[in-house]
């Protein structure tokens, strides 16, 4: 019996212009080419080499991309490219291990202060908390390049804030949803955020002097202290909330901190790019 | 043309002085950097990648100040950098791995950048591995990807850390072919414990002794300080600085020769051992 082919214009049009083709003869001709030898070859002959080229590249290009994690997902949604999302979205303090840990010590310091009655524990950690988040954005053992991507042209100011953002935008989320179940939501909601602040834009400005493992030390470090310096109202303790740490002079403070530092990071902005490995 | 030109550069860490005044100009072509172990390699290594200040001196790399904040861009958009320790992110495939670093060294279009990771995945043959995950290859396959990295975008300058530590000889052959064709339009500068390499690529060697440069020059010329100085005999003589049983049974000398002994031609790596200084004591 003389085997059946399809016919040569049909597989013509199938090579070169496919989409003049009905869908039941595109699909019959796409059965028939999985068991005929001759058509394919016909087939093949027939296509455009620089077509074919260009779809060969665009399945290759879809097997190859790299598949984008929920972080990343999330960053093109908001906007970002995906190519800026896919680094942004490898920064470490964005990894699930670190926003649990954020999730639980503020959800731990709200347990504390609604048993307790006070919101002391939760106005000693929350601030804490972004500095944790900082040191994580800048430690060189844990960026997905390594050492090969502070040698590139994108490691700089531009990098480290998009990262730093994209850590502590969760971050003082988590902790601001914390805030709500504070005792005194009125007063004890609001007063970690301008010492969040100053800490957290502190230490990127510190990090241009020195390292940024001192630079969170230092600054969490100081932060106790003064805790424990301003709960000392002339010689008696008073509840941390009414220290003159969180009155409105030391919320002035925090602010002028935040715009002083700022200013610093600005200006110093350059050195990102030349920061050396921890 | 010179390509670097490193002039007094000085780092030290904490009370150790680690770079003590190098003085290098290099030009197109590979420099093979030699010396021991904590002789400062890595450290000049990496400040001539950008990524290490020096304490002192002066650096020009393809006529740029890396001490500005633009001339390391400028710099980094022309370098290729394989560090002495990767550090993956192991959860990547190498696909992934080299893609990532090429979105940090600026390739904005997805098309070509991932045409781009294609091409230098495969230049180290491992175009069958791309969507393996890093933590699921061999160490040698892992060096293999940190060198697939250092090559995107065949950069002008290319600075490798042991390159070749972990591969086998095919690998280290095929990679000394990749090597040479890259020479021939850019400036190479590599570290390496393996003399035959330095003897096999290197047009230049340099040899970085406790932080200062003893030795600057061709391969030939490193070889010829031992000339006169190697020579091979059935038993060990104790007089010799080194001595070791060679494959064939028979023991190779390096030292001061005594009245009769069979001088052979030195290797690069006589020539290197007989620079460092190094004895059959002090490596036993």
């Amino acid at each position: 019996m003389t085997p059946w082919h399809a016919p040569p214009d049909t597989l013509d049009r199938f090579a070169r212009t496919p989409e003049a083709l009905d869908d039941t003869t595109a699909s019959s001709v796409e059965q028939h080419l999985l068991h005929c030898g001759a058509c394919r070859t016909h087939v093949a002959d027939a296509a455009d080499p620089i077509e074919l080229d260009l779809s060969w590249e665009q399945v290759a290009d879809a097997i190859d991309r790299p598949t984008a994690g929920a972080a990343e997902r999330l960053l093109v949604r908001v906007g970002l490219a995906p190519d800026v999302a896919r680094v942004v979205g490898a920064t470490p303090g964005l990894r699930l291990a670190w926003l649990a840990t954020t999730a639980i010590l503020a959800v731990a310091a709200a347990v504390v202060a609604q048993g307790s009655g006070s919101d002391a524990p939760f106005l000693v950690v929350a601030p804490l908390v972004p500095l944790g988040s900082v040191l994580l954005t800048f430690l060189a053992a844990d960026d997905p390049a390594g050492e090969a991507g502070r040698a590139a042209p994108m490691h700089g100011f531009g990098l480290v804030m998009r990262r730093a953002l994209a850590t502590l935008v969760p971050t003082f989320v988590i902790l601001a949803m914390a805030s709500l179940v504070q005792p005194d939501l009125t007063r004890g909601g609001a007063l970690w955020v301008l010492p969040s602040l100053a800490l957290t834009v502190g230490a990127l400005a510190l990090a241009t002097v020195t390292r940024i493992t001192v630079a969170t030390g230092a600054l969490a470090v100081t932060w106790l202290n003064l805790v424990l310096a301003f709960s000392l109202v002339e010689g008696h303790r008073v509840p941390v909330a009414d220290s003159p740490l969180f009155d409105s002079l030391g919320q002035a403070s925090a602010l002028a901190i935040v715009v002083v530092a700022g200013a610093v990071l600005h200006t110093r902005r350059d050195l990102f790019s030349a920061l050396e490995a921890t | 043309m010179s390509t670097i030109t490193a002039h007094g550069v000085t780092k030290r860490f904490g009370p150790k002085v680690v770079l003590s005044g190098v003085d290098i100009e290099l030009g197109m072509g590979i420099t093979g950097l030699l010396g021991p172990n904590g002789a400062g390699k890595t450290t000049l290594l990496r400040i001539l990648a950008t990524v290490l200040h020096p304490d002192g001196g002066q650096i020009a790399l393809l006529g740029h100040d890396p001490s500005s904040a633009e001339g390391r861009l400028a710099v980094r958009r022309q370098l290729g950098y394989l560090p002495q320790e990767p550090g993956f992110h192991r959860s990547f495939t190498a696909f992934e791995f080299v893609d990532y670093v090429a979105i940090l060294k600026e390739w904005g279009d997805r098309r070509s950048r991932h045409d781009e990771v294609r091409r230098v995945l495969s230049l180290v043959g491992l175009e069958p591995v791309m969507g393996t995950p890093i933590k699921k290859l061999s160490g040698g396959m892992r060096r293999r990807v940190a060198i697939a990295q250092a090559l995107l975008g065949d950069p002008n300058l290319l600075i490798l850390d042991e390159p070749t530590a972990g591969l086998d000889p095919e690998q280290r052959l095929r990679f000394r072919e990749l090597l040479s064709a890259l020479a021939a339009r850019s400036t190479v500068l590599l570290s390496t414990h393996q003399t035959d390499d330095v003897a096999a690529l290197c047009s230049r060697a340099v040899v970085l002794l406790s932080g200062t440069v003893r030795f600057d020059g061709t391969a030939p010329e490193l070889a010829a300080l031992a000339t006169g100085r190697v020579w091979m005999q059935a038993e060990r003589d104790p007089s010799a600085q080194l001595a070791w049983i060679t494959g064939e049974g028979t023991v190779r000398h390096i030292g001061v020769p005594p009245t009769g002994a069979a001088l052979v031609d030195p290797t690069v790596e006589d020539g290197y051992l007989t620079l460092t200084g190094a004895t059959s004591e002090a490596m036993a």
